[in-house]
């Protein structure tokens, strides 16, 4: 998944004021961040199993999308958070690290681990959802409405603490790139 | 690559929009 990560952060700045819009935005992808380094060394790899297509990988992540990866950078940045942004700060950029792990536990095919590296040879986990792509794409899409609706509407709450121009710009380019991420997924250029 | 670009955009330019449009933040709009 890669749109709804980003739909997911708009929401989620508009329960938590304290926090700021591009560290949200960070920790929805911290996985992906983490994944780039580690597959341009070739640690973690990628395959394409049915052409290059929309959610047509299968995703060699065994440490940065495992789920004990997942969870323990989710503790790391939301106790690095809670220094910067308070308790409830914390809480939220955890939950957002850790929500990269859920969303791709729903789409990808069964290539997520338990364990760094496979320890143990564990079954593989993922429940496919890419494997219907019209769907999968749907999800995404509701995502980032529920993302765009939710910020929006948080701005029109603040009321007198928003500069209207700005929010409006915020807003405006927010859903721009969101629709356009989504695009870039499913249609590469 | 695309990755990476959208990340700037999302990080950098929203995240900036954003902030100004608080005209609580000491970086907000005045």
């Amino acid at each position: 998944m890669f749109a709804g990560h980003f739909g997911l952060a708009a929401a989620v700045k508009a329960k938590s004021p304290e926090v700021p819009l591009w560290a949200l935005m960070i920790s929805t992808q911290l996985l992906d961040v983490v994944f780039v380094p580690l597959f341009v060394t070739g640690i973690e790899t990628m395959e394409a199993v049915n052409g290059e297509g929309y959610g047509q990988s299968v995703i060699h992540a065994d440490y940065s999308h495992s789920l004990t990866g997942a969870l323990i950078l989710a503790v790391l940045a939301g106790l690095l958070s809670r220094r910067l942004w308070g308790k409830r700060g914390g809480i939220f950029i955890a939950f957002m690290v850790f929500s990269h792990w859920l969303l791709d536990l729903l789409v990808h095919h069964p290539d997520l681990p338990i364990l760094p590296g496979n320890f143990g040879n564990l079954p593989l986990i993922g429940l496919g959802l890419w494997a219907a792509p019209t769907a999968s794409i749907a999800v995404e899409a509701i995502l980032i409405c529920i993302g765009i609706m939710m910020y929006v509407r948080s701005l029109i709450k603040a009321g007198g603490s928003v500069h209207k121009g700005w929010g409006l710009a915020s807003a405006g380019t927010i859903f721009l790139l969101l629709i356009l991420s989504l695009i870039t997924d499913v249609h590469p250029f | 690559m695309s990755f990476i670009i959208f990340m700037i955009l999302f990080t950098v330019v929203c995240g900036w929009m954003d902030t100004k449009a608080r005209l609580n933040h000491p970086k907000g709009a005045k």
